[in-house]
């Protein structure tokens, strides 16, 4: 086979791995007979007409596979063409790529073709050629497969400049209902410890991700944050990515939430998860990463979903209206956060200026960035209401908040009236 | 070219005179904008003198926010170079020349970033020469040193085609994900005036090498 064919069928395998992050903060390389380098915040060389980013040269080693994951394309059971990387072939083809400014690094996964550790040689075989022939100093992010040693872990942590291991699913149970063979502890935790050992130890420039496919096994958005919050805080995660279940071609449906945790996936296919629930669950991990947000702080609905039409900073906001509105020129960094519109940048520059500065006029927010539309109802500037209106909620907003769609409790509902 | 010192835009400015000696974490920033701000075709040297002057009498912070009008173009300005300057650095596609050791780009500039341009280039590729044609004018990085000519086309030497460009091609169209289309945002984050650029996007674009 081919390098052109088999770029086409691997670099399609990994399309699903969400992650294409290319920054991390370094010295610049000693000496002169070096290629490449780190860039403090990412570069996109290209985009698919889907709107995602093309900065990595994002392929798998191989997609051979002995294990049988179901949401995954390259499961064993799976009868479709199967290719491999050279570690020479893919080594080359990488430099030449980035000789010609086509990527920002190396995005390598793989899937498990003999065993792990077996496999695991192989991709950090390609590593050491293009780091230590090619004197590569830029961006290599490589996918830690579950169970490698830590002696493989490791040497990977020397040489890339990220590690990932998947977790795809939010705990033991829903684990086991898409990928019978992996143990969600034993298999994934701790290998996930054992990057965190690593990241702990300076090694790892870029830290360490993990991604969750959402809407396989069922699980709702409270299992996903619920984890993903405790990642933050016990394993040093530097981000978790959120997947949508597509059903591809031979891949099986996804859960549909109303399914126990032991249903079969032999059931009628389901459509494939909205990306808007996607999009929600990264507003509500922006939250909780860097607007200060507890995971209590996050509004969800009965079944411990995200509302889908309303995003959560605002769910929060109506939620809490007593809190509401604050005066910009007192309010505290925490607070200023939590308005609607009103981002981190846009806080920081309120912050600063109103040390200097007393903030007079809703325009002049307008000018440091919020966008005032969205905070109005919920401020006060110099005394002023934001909005003309007396009552902050918006009859908009009330609106929103009550349609049937979003799922949101009755009580919640007259709790806002009230 | 440090930032602001050297850009001679400043010199004659009084109230520059003051503000350059001061330091302080806001200001280390006015000075980077300010850096980028010189570099925008359209920077006017009246605003300039304007923001210094607000920044003197309110602080660093009001200009840094934005508050007043001239501010807000100020930083604007400087947005709009960084972009540019991004832009170049995400959407310039080198050709290897192996024989003069050459790395050879070709794209169009609205500010004056050539200088910023090569010099990322230089610093992720220092073996090579870079050699990168903004339309009238090109520049030469090697070693640390920039050189301006306009005459680099024509001694340019003919190359064979690219058997990589058709890898990238083939790796680009393996990427994208049908049931995730959205074009909008793609024209949104590649807007069309760099197309010509990018074969992967624009198919017409002829094969240069």
């Amino acid at each position: 086979m081919d390098t052109e064919k088999k770029i086409e069928i691997l670099g399609a395998a990994a399309k699903y791995d969400i992650c294409a992050s290319s920054c991390a903060r370094a010295p610049r390389p000693v000496g002169n007979d070096y290629i490449g380098n780190l860039s403090s915040s990412g570069i996109c060389h290209s985009y698919t007409p889907d709107g995602r980013c093309v900065s990595l040269l994002k392929v798998l080693m191989t997609n051979s596979c002995q294990n049988n994951c179901k949401y995954c394309v390259n499961r064993v059971t799976n009868d479709f063409e199967r290719a491999s990387f050279e570690a020479e072939e893919l080594a080359r083809l990488f430099i030449e790529m980035y000789r010609r400014n086509y990527v920002e690094g190396l995005f390598l996964s793989s899937g498990v073709k003999r065993n792990t550790n077996a496999t695991m040689e192989e991709m950090i075989k390609v590593l050491e050629i293009v780091r230590l022939r090619y004197n590569y100093k830029g961006y290599i992010h490589l996918k830690i497969l579950p169970k490698t040693s830590e002696n493989l872990v490791e040497r990977g942590a020397r040489l890339a400049t990220r590690l990932s291991i998947n977790l795809e699913a939010p705990n033991p149970n829903r684990l086991k209902m898409i990928a019978e063979e992996k143990d969600f502890k034993s298999d994934l935790l701790d290998t996930m410890s054992l990057i965190q050992k690593q990241v702990d130890r300076g090694l790892v420039r870029a830290g360490h991700t993990t991604q969750f496919v959402v809407g396989a096994a069922g699980e709702t958005d409270a299992e996903l944050l619920k984890t993903t919050n405790w990642l933050y805080k016990h394993k040093s995660l530097k981000r978790a990515y959120f997947s949508a279940f597509i059903p591809v071609e031979n891949s099986l449906p996804p859960y549909s939430t109303q399914y126990t945790v032991n249903s079969t996936l032999s059931h009628a296919p389901f459509p494939s998860v909205p990306l808007l629930r996607e999009h929600r669950l990264y507003q509500a991990d922006w939250l909780l990463r860097f607007y200060n947000f507890n995971l209590s702080e996050i509004m969800l609905d009965d079944e411990g979903n995200l509302i889908l039409n309303i995003d959560p900073k605002l769910a929060f906001a109506l939620k809490n209206k007593e809190r509401f509105p604050l005066e910009i020129n007192k309010a505290s960094y925490d607070d200023l956060l939590k308005i609607p519109g009103i981002g981190v940048t846009s806080a920081r520059r309120i912050y600063r200026v109103r040390k200097e500065y007393k903030l007079k006029d809703i325009k002049e927010l307008k000018n440091l960035g919020v966008v005032t539309k969205r905070a109005a109802p919920f401020i006060t500037v110099n005394g002023k209401l934001g909005a003309r209106s007396q009552t902050f909620l918006t009859a908009q907003q009330l609106e929103l908040f009550q349609t049937e769609k979003s799922g949101l409790a009755r009580r919640q509902v007259e709790l806002l009236k009230a | 070219m440090g930032e602001g010192e050297s850009l001679p835009v400043l010199k004659h400015s009084k109230n520059w005179v003051r503000v350059r000696e001061r330091s302080s974490e806001g200001l280390t920033i006015f000075k980077s904008e300010l850096f980028y701000a010189l570099l925008h075709s359209k920077c006017d040297q009246k605003i300039i003198d304007a923001v210094i002057k607000q920044l003197e009498e309110n602080g660093v912070s009001y200009v840094l926010c934005k508050v007043s009008h001239e501010a807000k173009q100020f930083r604007n300005w400087a947005r709009q170079v960084k972009v540019e300057k991004m832009r170049a650095v995400s959407f310039i596609r080198l050709r290897p020349i192996d024989q003069h050791n050459v790395l050879y780009g070709e794209f169009e500039l609205r500010h004056k970033t050539g200088e910023i341009i090569i010099l990322h280039f230089m610093n992720r590729f220092p073996t090579y020469k870079i050699m990168i044609s903004f339309g009238k004018e090109a520049f030469i990085g090697k070693d640390g040193q920039i050189a301006v000519t306009t005459r680099l086309i024509a001694s340019l030497p003919p190359t064979p085609i690219d058997p990589f460009e058709k890898l990238w091609l083939t790796f680009y169209k393996s990427q994208y994900i049908p049931e995730r289309k959205n074009l909008r945002y793609m024209q949104q984050m590649v807007p069309k005036r760099y197309w010509k650029w990018l074969r992967e996007i624009n198919p017409d674009y002829p094969n240069r090498g």
